[in-house]
This record gives structure tokens, sequence and C-alpha cells, in this order.
């Protein structure tokens, strides 16, 4: 039995956690945050971030801007907006919560996990 | 030399080949479908930004966009199932297993029954039985066989029936259902035709054997049935002025004839479509005809056999020629010619021939 579903879940489930990080560093657009995902090792084609950005201006999560581009048709950069921001302070909370508790659990067992 | 086409991704015109156009419009077709509707054109429009985008940077030295270049193209933005971004609402079906093409889990495969034209020897009827059951198809050739011989030959017509009846799985969609497996796009994409010319050819060899047997068998079947219509037709007009040897005209009578001639009609009409279907792939016969004629045939025993009583009941054929009753009378009445040597021998031995032609004691009253 292999972990690849359940590390696929777990990958699903920060993945909106990392783009708020992503885009609230700078304003940033799909293929900017492509690329930072892959450097931290979060691999996704780049069709599942349409949606999900989408969604997340629909929501009032995030705005964005047209910027002129010589490589072809006006690009998308998007940034957080207020509603964003504290949005993604939740998460933080959220994600250290889930952090605090594996850490927890690790100390006490007698498996360690490898760094 | 290749035709292009000429598009436009988000106000940017390219000159693109015609093959790859076809993939991209698949692809983006896809991609449309798999995004709900409040979605879709937001969504579409930022992803033909972004394809126009990888367009340009590949044309750095040349014009016109290439099949490959739309399949990098893909293969950056990445295919449906591939997305990782799937809620709750839009169900299991796009976080499936790698392997599509074999279905999804949890989804219980119903299968429709076709005819498998892929694999067939005859009709496909054996081909299908095996997709439906998911037996080896072989295995389901020797039981049919077997069953033929215990059956002296009833089999014979029920896989005619299934041959006339079921359609044959012709579409990609219509394949993947005789396999029970879901016909979603990505299902449609990945599919695999059983392709091997080579082996097709071969089956084909003992096929057309067998079919030129079958359509020479069927042909008499056909044309001995019509030649009976036609007979029966024939006596039926006769019948209806009464100069119909051996039967009155009569209700019975009649309704013996039209159920005669229907019990040859169906049959020969069932062979006519059966033929249709051996040469156009496509031809579905709706159910309703189907039933109808079925049911016509069992009507038309039925009526046979009681008008076929009813008239037997009328008729002594111990001396079925009592028609000639009245002709024989009369000649009998005629005056016997006068013996040439009168005592030679005697035209009296009467006796015998008297017995055949004497109708009166034993006629019937009608």
């Amino acid at each position: 039995m292999s972990t690849e579903n359940i590390t696929s879940q777990m990958r699903k489930g920060i993945l909106e956690y990392c783009i708020l990080l992503i885009i609230n560093k700078k304003p940033a657009y799909v293929s900017d945050i492509i690329s930072e995902l892959k450097e931290a090792h979060l691999i996704v084609v780049e069709g599942t971030l349409y949606p999900l950005l989408s969604r997340l201006k629909n929501g009032g999560l995030l705005s964005y801007q047209w910027q002129e581009s010589v490589q072809g048709p006006p690009r998308k950069y998007y940034e957080l907006t207020d509603d964003g921001r504290s949005f993604l302070r939740e998460l933080e909370n959220a994600w250290n919560d889930i952090r605090h508790t594996i850490e927890k659990i690790s100390v006490d067992s007698t498996i360690v996990v490898a760094q | 030399m290749k035709k292009t086409l000429t598009i436009n991704l988000s106000g940017m015109v390219f000159n693109i080949d015609e093959d790859a156009y076809h993939k991209l419009n698949n692809y983006l077709a896809e991609l449309g479908h798999h995004f709900p509707e409040s979605e879709r054109e937001e969504i579409m429009n930022d992803i033909e930004a972004r394809i126009a985008e990888l367009f340009n940077q590949k044309l750095q030295h040349r014009n016109v966009v290439e099949i490959r270049d739309v399949e990098e193209v893909i293969e950056t933005l990445g295919t449906p199932n591939q997305f990782a971004d799937e809620d709750a609402k839009s169900g299991g079906g796009e976080s499936a297993p790698r392997d599509a093409a074999v279905g999804q889990p949890g989804r219980a495969p119903r299968r429709k029954f076709y005819r498998d034209g892929s694999n067939k020897r005859l009709g496909g009827v054996a081909a299908g039985i095996a997709a439906y059951l998911d037996w080896d198809v072989t295995l389901v050739r020797v039981l049919l066989l077997l069953l033929l011989v215990i059956s002296v030959g009833w089999t014979f017509l029920g896989y005619i029936l299934v041959w006339i009846i079921a359609p044959e799985a012709t579409s990609v969609s219509q394949q993947l259902e005789m396999q029970g497996v879901e016909p979603t796009i990505d299902n449609i994409r990945n599919f695999k035709p059983k392709d091997d010319p080579q082996e097709r050819h071969s089956n084909n060899a003992l096929g057309t054997v067998a079919k030129i047997v079958l359509v020479i068998f069927l042909a008499f079947v056909g044309i001995s049935l019509l030649s009976g219509v036609l007979g029966v037709f024939a006596a039926l007009c006769l019948l209806l002025f009464d100069m119909l040897p051996g039967l009155a005209f009569g209700t019975w009578e009649v309704i013996l004839l039209v159920s005669v001639i229907l019990f040859l009609l169906i049959p020969a009409i069932a062979l006519v479509m059966l033929c249709v279907r051996l040469f156009s792939r496509d031809s579905r016969i709706p159910s309703w005809s189907l039933w109808t004629m079925f049911v016509l045939f069992l009507a038309s025993i039925v009526t046979m056999i009681v008008s076929g009583v009813n008239v037997a009941r009328k008729y002594d054929y111990g001396h079925w020629r009592n028609w000639d009753e009245e002709r024989v009378e009369r000649y009998w009445a005629q005056p016997k010619p006068k013996a040439i040597e009168p005592d030679t021998y005697q035209w009296q031995d009467s006796e015998g021939t008297a017995d055949t032609l004497d109708f009166k004691e034993s006629a019937t009253e009608i």
C-alpha cells in the first residue's frame, strides 16, 4: 500500500495556502507562481492554478492587474486584498496548529521520522 | 506540404498546422467541459492567453505552430485529470487513479451488450457475449457450438436473432460501454483500439467463407419462403372465386390461407432485415417493429392451427374429392357406351370401379 493517496491529499490541502504565501510576497502571475512552487518541491500543472486563482478572486481574496508583456498578450498579476491577508493569517494559524500536533505526537513516538 | 489555418488566441494571430489545430481544439473543448459554467469563460480566457504566450516563446525562428508545440503546451498546462484542484462537488471523477482507461473505481460498471466487431468471426455475437460476461471468447464459441449440437440447430436461430437485433459497437464510447467503462472524455482519449490488421485479416478469411455459405443458405431459405408465399397467395385468389380444388369458399378457409401467408412472410421479412444488417453496420432496427413481427408470427401460428382444425372438420379427407362429386355423378349418368363385343367383356365390372366413385353414401353434408 503506497502513501501516494495520502501525500497527494496533504499537498492538495496546503496548495491554496502556498499560493497565498507566494502572492503575499509580491504580485505574481501564473507562471511565476508555478516556478516558485516547483523550487519548493510542490509540483502542479498550470491548469490547476487557473480555476483556483479564479475562485480565490471571486471569493474576494485576490485582485489582479493587467500588465503589458513583450512575450504576448497582457498578463494578469494577482495580489492579495485585505480580506486575502486576513484569510492568510487564519491559514497560518491553522498550519501552526497542525504542525504543532505532529511535532507533539512525534516526540513521544518511538518511530523516528527521518529528517 | 501541410495546410495551415489562422487562429486568434486572446487577440494574437497564429498560423497553425491543420493537425495541430485539431489537437488544440479538442484540448480546449476538453478543458471547457471540465470547468463549471459559471467560471468557464474567465478561466478559458486566462488559459488562452497563456497558450498564446507559450506559442510566442516557441515561434522564435519559425512562424507556424506545429503539433509538437501543441503537445508541449498540453504538457505544461496539464490535462483535466491532472488537475489537483477538485472540490467535493465535482465528484471523485477527476481524482481517479492513473489508469483512466480501465475505468473509475467505486463506480459499478454497467455493461451494455454490443456485438463486438473487432473480434468477430461471423457476426461478432460470440465476441459480444464474451465482452459482456468478461469470458474468453474462444470459450464462448466452444460453448455455442456445443449448444448448437444439443439443441439440434435451434441455437443457430438464436444466433441469427441476436445478430439482427443487437447493434455492433462501432463508436469508441460504445466499445467502452461494452467493456463496462464509463465513456468519459478522458477514457475516450486514452482508448487504444485492438487494432491488429494482421489478425483481423486471417479472421476474416474464415469469416468470409462462413459468410458466403450463410448467405447462400439464407438465400435458399428466403426463396423457398417467398415462393411458398406466392403459392399460397395464388391459392387464396382461387379460393375467392371458389375455384380452388379441395376447399370451398368460406371464412375459415380464408383465415387459414391468410395465416399461412403470414407464417411464411414474416420470416422472409426477417431474413431481408438480416441481410440489410449484414451489409450496413449501423442500421438500427426499431424494436417496436421487431416486436410486432414476433407477435404477428405467433398469432399466425395460433390462427393456422385453429382455422386448420376448423377447416379439416368440415371436409372428410378420407374421400376428399367430394367437390368432384357432382361431376362424377353426371359422368355416371351418361348412357353407357355400347359394348363392341358384348360377350367378350362386360362393362359392368363397375363393381370395383363404382366403389371408388360412389360418393353418395359416404359423402357428408357440408
